[in-house]
């Protein structure tokens, strides 16, 4: 009953500050779109964005080889990528020509129609059609792959290819309804984790009659148990909200289960939450707090990725989650069959959990 | 003294109210500290210090026990070996008849604290009253809300809470009643005693008489017993017993009027005096009447004369000496003698004294 009545404190403490609890539940979505940008969201965003604009792109035709001899191909494809919407082409006969042009900015890139292209599309062999943009104009290169994207799909259409002789997309074998999704599972499995983290490494260094509550019957486990079980429920209703967004605004439909995938947030709400608390047990000052949150996010982020460690994405949680929430956001995996999943999460969790345990009945804060 | 009933007739370990026994009793309480410094070329160096020496004092279960002395006599020392946040080293501490060094999580239902600072006992975000009730449902689990609610009300309404300000938020109360708030979060429990470190710390001059009242009408109403620790010698009238701490060790202990009379001639009684404009020298030239045993300055024209004798005589003989040497009387009138004047008195004679051993002067 004492731990229930803790929690309710705690849950009416995170309660009481609205404007921490809108950055709870704006952050997520923030975040969302941010990290989404790549994708098809991110796509129609580069739409607006250069709405109204030229987009000025150079052609090079170094095609000298015979196709189908009724069209001359690489030109009939030089005329659909300039019909594409906002287009303007500007040709050029060398490559160096077009290399000075974009040098002084006249182009934001330029496409190059490799020799043989013409005879390869008409026997339906793979050909290649390469693009260079200025990587200092930061839109320039998903807008020309755009531009390049849809007009082979036009010429494909009006040429009636239909096998990859032009090759340029790549080739998700699990299609999902939006490209933004892609990116959809790591969000879920950074933010959570971050927010967790970020939120726990504050809850014992800044409530500050702490030590009055541990001068109640109140032992200290219960304390810190409070604090997990109160911002891990936080936690959770933030991963509700990402969970929900894609489902009730952009209003697409994953083959998987939402209560499932929201239910597996748990785990690395609970990862991110018991190293916050762990950390601020640690932490004798508010600012010591959030430098330890920073020290934590470097660590989990950094180090985690497995990049420069090989085998510590073994051992932090993130990982586990994103490849969780794709099985069965994307793939219809049942939460039961995702235990090997679980029990690494819950594992290091735990770990901290008992830490911040511990570093708490050893604070001798005194009053 | 009778306490009053909790409401909803909820069992708390009250113990035997009807027998007069002691409800703090610290015996020979010695606290060392130890620490480690570390220095060039690698040489550890263990210093230990000794905060309270060889401290006993106890007392009664309805009195207001005062805990006094300057920053660094030990006050809060003993108050966390009181509250069992400290373990002596040498020594016992009870509380209520337990314990608190073996016994601390019984101890704890037993007392109600209440810190000197307001931000590490009051939930800032929380009303006057929910403080009260999660802090009150942290001692009584197994009570229902309302009841402890009810409780918490029949406290903050004994400390001058009217409805409306229960139900603000603490960050909007001032420091008098936020000091309040965590009196009562103390109280919420119905503790057999009630600790309280510097609770007038911080507190303009009528709302330190503010909080002393509402704890002497605790005191009163529900039978509480009180432990204040404090430098403010003024708490001192209200205190039953005083502890005067001094280098962690206690110098006095006793009720105040009975040190009063033990250290100041004629049961404390004093003759005040004030006249136009004060000066050393009118100081000692009133010392110097034979019959004077003290002088205070008291205010900034006004001094306290204690004698052997102090009647009509006496205070003639004060009207007649300022006469000679020409000081205008401004009134002169029968006192008594304070805890303040008390310990500075008391403070001059130490002071005295130790001179003399030392030889470096004589008494004055």
């Amino acid at each position: 009953m004492r731990f229930i009545t803790l929690v309710r404190k705690e849950l009416a403490s995170i309660w009481a500050d609205k404007q921490a609890l809108a950055i709870v539940f704006v952050l997520p979505l923030v975040a969302m779109l941010a990290l989404g940008l790549t994708g098809q969201v991110g796509g129609k965003m580069i739409d607006n964005l250069a709405a109204g604009r030229t987009t000025n792109i150079g052609v090079v035709n170094l095609d000298t080889s015979v196709g189908d001899p009724r069209y001359v191909l690489s030109e009939e494809f030089i005329g659909i990528l300039g019909e594409q919407s906002s287009v303007s082409i500007t040709r050029y006969e060398t490559v160096y020509a077009a290399n000075v042009s974009l040098f002084y900015e006249h182009i934001i890139g330029f496409v190059v129609i490799n020799d043989g292209f013409e005879f390869n599309v008409s026997a339906h062999l793979p050909a290649f059609v390469n693009f260079y943009a200025d990587a200092l104009y930061i839109l320039a290169q998903p807008l020309i792959a755009m531009k390049v994207n849809d007009a082979i799909k036009d010429f494909k259409v009006a040429y009636n290819f239909t096998e990859d002789e032009i090759n340029f997309d790549s080739d998700d074998r699990y299609q999902i309804p939006s490209a933004v999704f892609t990116s959809w599972p790591m969000v879920i499995s950074t933010v959570i984790m971050a927010a967790g983290l970020m939120l726990a490494t504050q809850s014992v260094v800044g409530d500050n009659p702490i030590m009055r509550v541990s001068l109640t019957p109140s032992k200290r486990f219960e304390i810190i148990s409070a604090k997990v079980a109160a911002y891990t429920l936080l936690e959770m209703a933030e991963a509700a909200v990402l969970v929900a967004f894609p489902y009730l605004a952009l209003g697409l439909n994953f083959p998987g289960d939402p209560f499932s995938a929201w239910l597996f947030c748990s785990f690395i709400a609970y990862c991110g939450v018991s190293m916050g608390v762990f950390m601020s047990t640690l932490a004798t000052t508010k600012l010591q707090g959030s430098q330890f949150f920073l020290l934590g996010f470097m660590v989990l982020f950094i180090l985690g990725s497995g990049v420069f460690i090989q085998g510590l994405d073994k051992v932090f949680p993130m990982g586990y989650c994103q490849d969780g929430v794709k099985l069965i956001a994307y793939k219809g995996v049942s939460l039961l069959a995702m235990w090997d999943y679980i029990w690494p999460q819950i594992a290091f969790g735990t770990v901290f959990y008992v830490a911040a345990f511990i570093s708490f009945k050893m604070k001798k804060g005194a009053i | 003294m009778a306490r009053a009933a909790p409401p909803g007739g909820f069992d708390l370990p009250t113990g035997d109210r009807q027998v007069r026994r002691k409800i703090i009793d610290l015996r020979d309480v010695t606290v060392t500290v130890s620490s480690t410094k570390f220095s060039l070329p690698f040489k550890l160096k263990r210093t230990i210090t000794t905060i309270v020496q060889g401290v006993s004092f106890h007392s009664y279960e309805g009195e207001i026990l005062g805990l006094i002395g300057e920053s660094g006599a030990g006050k809060s020392t003993i108050l966390r070996c009181i509250t069992g946040q400290m373990k002596p080293s040498r020594g016992t501490v009870s509380v209520a008849g337990i314990d608190v060094v073996h016994h601390k999580n019984e101890a704890i239902k037993r007392f109600g604290y209440v810190p000197q600072l307001e931000l590490i006992s009051v939930y800032d975000h929380f009303t006057a009253l929910e403080n009260v009730y999660y802090f009150g449902k942290m001692y009584l689990s197994g009570v229902g809300d309302e009841q402890i609610k009810q409780r918490g009300k029949e406290v903050l309404s004994i400390l001058g809470f009217k409805e409306a300000l229960m139900g603000k938020k603490a960050k909007y109360l001032s420091g008098g009643e936020k000091k309040r708030v965590s009196i009562a979060i103390g109280m919420v429990h119905d503790p057999e005693i009630l600790l309280l470190d510097e609770p007038t710390t911080g507190l303009d001059i009528s709302l330190r008489i503010q909080v002393l009242n509402y704890l002497k009408n605790l005191n009163k109403k529900l039978g509480i017993s009180v432990v204040i620790v404090s430098h403010d010698l003024e708490i001192a009238q209200y205190c039953t017993r005083i502890v005067l701490l001094e280098k962690g060790r206690v110098i006095e202990f006793g009720d105040p009027e009975v040190l009063i009379n033990k250290l100041l001639p004629c049961e404390g009684r004093a003759i005040k005096l004030e006249v136009a404009e004060l000066n050393e020298e009118i100081i000692d030239s009133i010392r110097s009447l034979p019959e004077v045993k003290f002088v205070i300055k008291t205010g900034r024209n006004d001094v306290k004369i204690f004698a052997e004798d102090i009647d009509k005589v006496m205070i003639s003989k004060v009207i007649e000496h300022c006469d000679n040497i020409n000081i205008p009387i401004a009134s002169i009138t029968l006192d008594r003698a304070d805890f303040t004047s008390y310990y500075r008195i008391r403070s001059k004679l130490e002071k005295e004294k130790n001179q003399t051993v030392d030889g470096s002067a004589q008494p004055s």
